[in-house]
């Protein structure tokens, strides 16, 4: 079906998109090291930051590069799919509140799709860009996913989904304790609904208890808004463009 | 084993993405793909340790799988650049509202005296 030149024209985006995606990954690692990890060090800003420099520096087209880069992008599926096992492992913390930890995750999933499209909307944001933002409150895999089931933009949604831990992390802990937010279980639960895994990362630096319910607010609120954002956009539908 | 665990890990991939286009859902397919893992391990008892072993690596460096699509952003700077008021706005906002909402839900619904504050931010 498929003779040699044309196996050589398939594979050939892959000799430079692969090399390079993982330069930009190692790149990225080491200045996020180099920062002490913080949360503006974000590797996969900087990661995509070195990609787009060299795909803009040198002219290749971002289709050829993607084209190259498929089974990376392939594993990203993968990887979601084994995002399974913390949460599996996570889930004795439950135990403790199950139905307050539910319910906080079910509102706050809701409340950070809703907020993030009517203040958009309200600031005259185009309907693909509301549709972008709606996930933005989940882990990076699930909320592009879902902004591409929407017909969305997936890589605003990545650019988004990070903005919003980046600013969570920065700010989230400071701002629950000058609300009088003391209790471990109630912070770690409120920086993993708000900012996913890069809120997880912070919390874990702070407090290995409120990382871990932190990472157990982030699993569960990756279901709730794989099921929420499709139906909240279903019901704004009309009223978004 | 280890084989027989990636054939599992992708065979939940490939699954959910089938029955997701064939139930038409909106739920994107690796996350049917989880909860199909997820059922597995309810089932088996906890993931073996080949499943471990195979997923740490893909878990651990999530980072390099985003790069990809995450960099096709480049296609849409103009889209950035008009809209990024109303998006920086609706981040901040969001993630400010959302937080305050959680903790709010978790202190009324489930008011914690055994432990103590988390130390210093």
């Amino acid at each position: 079906m498929c003779n040699l030149p044309q196996l050589m024209d398939m594979l050939k985006p892959a000799v430079f998109a692969l090399p390079l995606t993982l330069m930009a990954y190692i790149i990225a690692v080491a200045i996020y090291r180099l920062g002490k990890q913080a949360p503006l060090f974000n590797p996969v800003l900087i990661g995509m930051a070195v990609v787009i420099t060299a795909l803009t520096g040198l002219n290749i087209p971002y289709a050829d590069y993607f084209n190259g880069a498929q089974v990376l992008h392939f594993l990203l599926g993968t990887a979601t799919v084994a995002l399974a096992i913390p949460l599996y492992h996570q889930l004795h913390q439950l135990r403790a509140a199950m139905l307050p930890i539910v319910l906080s995750v079910l509102t706050g999933a809701a409340i950070a799709a809703v907020s993030a499209v009517l203040v958009a909307k309200a600031l005259g944001g185009s309907t693909l860009t509301l549709i972008s933002l709606a996930p933005k409150s989940t882990t990076t895999p699930v909320a592009m996913g879902i902004a591409e089931r929407l017909g969305g933009l997936p890589p605003l949604t990545a650019v988004a989904v990070i903005v919003t831990g980046i600013l969570g992390a920065i700010t989230g802990l400071g701002i629950l304790k000058v609300m009088g937010i003391r209790s471990v279980r109630s912070q770690g639960i409120a920086l993993g609904i708000a900012a996913h895994g890069i809120g997880t990362a912070r919390a874990l630096q702070v407090d290995q208890r409120v990382g871990a319910y932190s990472g157990l607010a982030m699993s569960l609120t990756a279901v709730a808004t794989a099921i929420l954002v499709p139906l909240i956009i279903a019901v704004l539908g009309p009223w978004l463009s | 084993m280890l084989l027989i665990e990636l054939i599992v890990l992708i065979g939940c991939q490939l699954l959910g993405n089938w029955l997701v286009d064939v139930l038409n859902a909106p739920v994107p397919g690796p996350v049917a793909g989880m909860g199909l893992l997820f059922l597995y391990l309810l089932v088996r008892g906890g993931p073996s340790e080949s499943m471990t072993k195979i997923s740490q690596p893909l878990l651990k460096h999530m980072a390099l799988l985003f790069i990809p699509a995450g960099s096709g952003v480049l296609l849409f700077t103009d889209r950035v650049t008009n809209e990024w008021v109303p998006i920086t706005i609706a981040l901040l906002i969001s993630t400010l509202v959302t937080l305050l909402t959680a903790a709010w839900m978790m202190e009324r619904l489930a008011p914690e005296v055994t432990e103590q504050d988390a130390g210093d931010v």
